[in-house]
């Protein structure tokens, strides 16, 4: 790679780390929007069962629970190990039946906004997949029929089902892995999809580097490659261009991220990552354009809807190229 | 109450999203005021920039129609999708279509016009005509359009229309009659006004017809041959006009006349420099041309470069002969046009047969420097890399490589300097290489090799003025000065054995080398009156004065009285008389320096004398009845070869002569028919003519004459699909025998022969007849459109008798050789395919 287009690769990676910033963990609520909520929740419940209270009855119950409270303690710190639940993550967007599973609790429905902390599985159906903002950065991705449990801040176990996991290029150094019952998958910096299927691990990736360690075989996989650890054979190597069917439900549950103010030339790139094509510029007018132009206002959309969008609203246009993996930006006048 | 409460309040909330009013403001801060009030708008600053400004004061309304409003003054307006109101462009793809009425009317009477032609650009779709005069255009794709409105005796018009998404324009056009404006009628006999967007004229030659006539290569100069009076081979685009020379005929582009505008330049010229896609149409003279066109004796070919409809408009073509790109445009006060093409004939000929690669380009750039004054710049240059191969066995080989570059540029300021007075002012300049490298090799024929170069720079100054000072006069005069320089370098060697050396008086060898520089310049002027002596009657005459000081000849200069007289014989005749002087000098670039002439001889002189009459029947038919006469004095030498035209060294191939006519006279009757009418048109003509040279005492047919030519064709098309049919047939050109003569007996005492013509051009070649056919399919895509065409040139593959061979070939049971006599032939059934893409 020569000098300048590392330099444009860099001028990319800041981009697009600026990107996944902003694509990061909603933010909290303020203070008073909090505190409002909470007093609003408070009074439905008060007005649920208050009318049933009386004076003798709080007392003994404050009794009661206060005792049930003091044994629960003791025992919960008899029995716990002594980590504490942290926040690893929280659902950006995701559709169809998700559930959460505590470690001590029953399944719950998630919805997007729903905090996910270690110790918590995450069960999609059939119809459903999420997009979690990883707390220490990056985007993780579930497919349907998967169960997922939050080990740490930097692990997951995938029990089954298919998980993509995409880091900020800022976050390269931060190891995240996946734990599988075949196998530990091990990345810095990259774009990589993990299956667990019940007699095989497959890992592909799309970006960057990935080690696998199974249960009889240590792998690398690199940038368009698949990998495949069936029990003790040998691993079988396939390509991969990092895009088409496979890949596609990785779209549906990407990152919001908030255009307004942007550059077409970031939106684009942003577009390109999630979709796992590179950009390109027909002309170099079509670039300049899209340097100079902004977006104003927001669209909550995929990616390629976004890009169609978009697009409408400039004298530009993009279109995926149907043999290879680019999308090709012209100028439309 | 409550309810006239909720609509106070919303109708505050509003005005205090965006408070009116807008005008004057930029129109982003008034979207973001209304985003900022939860409106969900999203914008580029590619489309709403921070300097575009509310043009209007828009009518109170809910905030999406408060901003289509303000959007419209910008060709812009609201896409809502997603829940998101998305301001795009008027007319971007997708949009709901909307639909045009265009009622077209007489401004005199405000009544509906029904005999309307109306073109649009780009071409629409669903046209129906409602009632006379009244058209609707529905399912419309939003955007820009370019309405072109013809009737006949009314001016035409021409209308850009918007159409909006769902919208529907209703669009009166009233025309005004046409007057006799004595600047635009020609009064000039037999002139062909074959312009882009007349598809129903007289002789209609537009740029479209040029592309669907079955001609080779969709050359705008080839389609002159079709015309009446024009006489052609079929294998050159070079033209005979009322039994002139081929070289009699300017060419000229954008004011500039063009030099030597031919590809293959060497071997018949089989395709002309200029793309049929860079032009609007051509307008022809095939005699009787006015003064301010000079020094060519037969006809005029002008051509106006193509002047961009939208904005941006690209063809990319793909087809047999070539490969063309074209792009042009225009942005407020500037025009542009760019065009390339590459030949495709070395691609797809077989290489034994040599390989003729050639491209040229074209470039136009005009600007409005003032409201009153164009500069423009163009730009021609052709590039020809030719190697033509008759046989490729070594020990017949006949070959010949010529490289060719020819670039023309020519600066045009065009100024109108008041109502009455206006002019144009041309700075051009011409730099012509040409190298000519040949060899025949056939020891029982001849062996010769040739070496031929020649280079021309040319620089030149010309300025016209046309004045009107009242509806009676219209005056017009120019100059022009040129200064060429040219260098000649010529070799030539050939020996020949058997019947080429068996011709009378003809030397064993040949050892030609001759150098010529000759430089000097060209002088014009030129005067004209345009005179309306009465309602129905118009004259015009001018004089011409040309003289050149290369030709080293004194007293050479040139008068050229001209006079033309028109009158109107009811409102559906038009007759017509010209009689006019046309000198033609021999230019620098002329020199006959392959046939050992080193000087130049005096300009040739021809007397045109012109009658004709024109009629319209029934407003369909166009019938036209021309006779002409030709005088011509001072007739060059020249030479030709007797039995083939087509040799590939033709200067040393034996049967070249010098032909030194003292005179030579052209005389004919031409009868034209055509209708157009709707989507079918047809056209036919018969021409009774004869050519002769006056050579000792004999009137001699000139090798092109043809007394009787007849053609015809009809074309018929539709939004998709165009075909054309096109015939011609002539009386065969003359031609000469070649006899053996005993002449006296050898050692042995057996007869010697030679080989003597017989008397030149005393036979005639057997009815030239061709009929070619082209169809071609359009179709529109999501980006333009796409056009495939399939033409056959010679479709029955007639055998049409060009040329004589005269050969010994050893008879088969006797062993001795026999004196035989063959016939070669012009172009056969020639098939070929294309592909144009317009976006």
């Amino acid at each position: 790679m020569n000098e300048t287009s590392e330099e444009q690769a860099m001028s990319n990676d800041d981009a697009i780390e600026t990107l996944l910033e902003r694509a990061a963990p909603r933010p909290v609520p303020p203070e008073h929007v909090e505190t409002d909520v909470r007093a609003a929740v408070h009074a439905a419940w008060r007005s649920t069962v208050g009318g049933r209270r009386r004076r003798r009855t709080i007392a003994g119950l404050a009794v009661a629970a206060t005792l049930l409270l003091a044994v629960a303690t003791t025992f919960d710190a008899l029995r716990n190990s002594g980590t504490a639940a942290t926040l690893v993550a929280t659902i950006d967007k995701s559709h169809g039946s998700i559930m959460i599973e505590g470690a001590r609790s029953g399944q719950v429905p998630a919805d997007d906004l729903t905090m996910i902390v270690t110790g918590q599985t995450l069960l999609s159906a059939a119809d459903a997949a999420a997009g979690l903002a990883w707390e220490n950065g990056g985007s993780l991705r579930i497919d349907r029929n998967s169960r997922v449990e939050f080990v740490s801040g930097n692990e997951i176990f995938l029990h089954s089902g298919r998980v993509y996991f995409d880091s900020a290029p800022a976050q390269a150094g931060t190891e995240f892995v996946v734990l599988t019952a075949h196998g530990r998958v091990t990345h810095v910096g990259t774009q990589f999809m993990a299956e667990s299927r019940p007699a095989s691990l497959v890992v592909s990736v799309r970006e960057g580097e990935v080690a696998v360690s199974g249960t009889f075989h240590d792998e690398t996989a690199r940038k368009g490659q698949v990998i495949e650890l069936t029990g003790s054979a040998s691993a079988s190597r396939t390509n991969t261009s990092g895009v088409g069917n496979d890949w596609q439900w990785i779209e549906a549950v990407a990152p919001h991220v908030d255009m307004n103010g942007r550059s077409t030339y970031e939106f684009l790139l942003w577009v390109g990552r999630e979709t796992g094509h590179e950009v390109r510029f027909v002309t170099e007018s079509a670039e300049q354009l899209a340097r100079d132009t902004d977006f104003v206002g927001d669209i909550e959309s995929d990616p390629r809807s976004e890009l169609r969008l978009r697009m409408m609203t400039t004298d530009l246009e993009a279109r995926f190229e149907s043999d290879e993996p680019a999308i090709l930006v012209t100028d439309s006048r | 109450m409550r309810k006239l409460i909720f609509l106070a309040l919303a109708f505050s909330a509003v005005t205090q999203a965006a408070d009116p009013p807008y005008l004057g403001r930029p129109v982003a801060e008034v979207i973001d005021e209304f985003r900022a009030a939860g409106e969900s708008f999203a914008y580029s600053t590619n489309l709403v920039g921070g300097d575009l400004l509310v043009e209007t004061e828009p009518d109170p309304g809910a905030p999406v129609d408060v901003v289509v409003q303000i959007l419209r003054a910008h060709g812009l307006t609201i896409r809502t999708e997603a829940g998101v109101h998305l301001v795009v462009r008027f007319d971007q793809d997708g949009l709901d279509p909307g639909s045009i009425l265009l009622v077209v009317t007489s401004n005199a009477s405000d009544r509906p016009l029904p005999r309307a032609i109306v073109d649009v650009v780009p071409e629409l779709p669903g046209l129906s005509r409602l009632k006379p005069g009244i058209f609707e255009f529905t399912d419309v794709p939003p955007g820009r359009y370019t309405f072109s409105i013809e009737v006949e005796g009314f001016d035409p018009v021409r209308r850009v229309i918007d159409v909006w998404p769902g919208e529907t324009r209703v669009v009166p056009v009233g025309l005004d009659e046409a007057k006799p404006e004595i600047e635009t009628i020609a009064v000039s006999a037999s002139r062909y006004e074959i312009l882009r967007d007349i598809a129903t004229s007289r002789f209609v030659l537009d740029q479209r017809t040029i592309q669907n006539m079955p001609d080779l290569g969709e050359d705008p100069i080839r389609v002159i041959q079709r015309l009446p009076g024009a006489a052609a081979s079929g294998a050159s685009a070079k033209t005979h006009l009322r039994g002139g020379e081929a070289d009699e005929i300017g060419i000229m582009l954008n004011g500039q006349r063009l030099f030597d505008p031919f590809h293959i330049r060497d071997y018949q010229g089989i395709f002309s420099t200029v793309d049929s896609r860079a032009i609007e149409g051509v307008e022809v003279y095939t005699g009787g041309f006015p003064v301010q066109f000079g020094n060519r004796m037969s006809g005029m070919v002008l051509m106006e470069s193509l002047e961009a409809l939208k904005p941006r408009h690209t063809e990319v073509g793909l087809s047999v002969f070539n490969t063309s790109l074209l792009t042009a445009g225009y942005e407020s006060d500037r025009r542009w046009l760019f065009s390339g093409r590459r030949g495709n004939l070395d691609i797809v000929i077989n290489p034994k047969l040599g390989s003729p690669s050639y491209f040229d380009v074209f470039g136009h750039y005009s600007i409005d420097i003032t409201p009153t004054a164009t500069l423009s710049f163009n730009a021609l240059y052709a590039d020809d890399r030719v190697e033509v191969i008759l046989e490729s066995e070594p020990e017949e080989l006949e070959r010949v490589v010529s490289d060719t570059s020819n670039a023309q540029f020519w600066m045009r300021l065009d100024n109108q300097w008041s109502d009455e007075l206006s002019s144009h002012t041309i700075l051009s300049g011409v730099s012509f290489d040409n190298f000519r490298r040949g060899s025949l090799n056939d020891e029982d024929k001849i062996v010769a090799t040739v070496s031929d170069k020649r280079e021309v720079t040319r620089v030149g100054f010309r300025q016209n003025f046309a004045f009107t000072r009242s509806d009676r006069h219209h005056v017009q005069w120019g100059l022009q000065v040129e200064y060429a320089n040219a260098d000649y370098d010529y070799a030539n060697s050939a020996e020949y054995f058997g019947l080429q050396a068996m011709f009378e008086d003809q030397p064993d060898s040949s050892n030609l080398a001759l150098t010529a520089t000759p430089d000097g310049a060209s002088y014009a002027m030129y005067f004209s009156d345009r005179w309306k002596v009465s309602p129905d009657s118009i004259i015009e005459w001018g004089l011409r004065w040309d003289d050149q000081t290369y030709t080293d000849l004194s007293s050479d200069a040139q008068l050229s009285p001209r006079l033309s007289y028109l009158r109107s014989l009811g409102a559906s005749t038009e007759l017509r008389i010209s009689w006019g002087r046309y000198h033609q000098s021999q230019e620098i670039n002329e020199l006959q320096i392959e046939d050992g002439i080193a000087n130049f001889w005096p300009a040739q002189r021809a007397d045109h004398l012109i009658a004709g009459i024109r009629h319209l029947i029934n407003d369909k038919y166009a019938l036209r009845v021309e006779a002409f006469h030709k005088d011509i004095q001072d007739v060059r030498p020249r030479f030709e070869n007797l039995f083939d035209p087509l040799g590939l060294i033709p200067e040393v191939q034996p049967d070249r002569v010098r032909l030194d006519p003292s005179s030579a006279r052209s005389q004919g009757l031409e009868i034209s028919i055509d209708r157009s009418d709707g989507p079918l048109t047809w056209w036919a003509s018969y021409v009774l003519s004869e050519a002769t040279d006056r050579i000792g005492n004999r009137d001699e047919p000139r090798s092109w004459d043809q007394r009787h030519a007849l053609q015809g064709g009809l074309s018929w098309g539709n939004e998709k699909w165009d075909v054309s049919v096109a015939a011609s047939v002539h009386t065969g050109w003359p031609l000469t025998e070649l006899m053996l003569v005993e002449d006296g007996v050898d050692e042995d005492g057996e007869p010697e022969y030679v080989a003597v013509p017989g008397p030149r051009n005393a036979g005639r070649h057997a009815t030239f007849a061709s009929l070619d056919f082209r169809i071609s399919r359009r179709w529109k895509l999501n980006r333009g459109t796409l056009l495939a065409f399939f033409e056959v040139s010679n479709l029955t593959n007639r055998r049409n008798e060009c040329c004589l061979d005269f050969d010994f070939e050893e008879d088969e049971d006797t062993g001795e050789d026999v004196f035989e006599r063959g016939v070669d032939y012009w172009m056969p059934l020639l098939p070929a395919i294309g592909v144009l893409w317009e976006f």
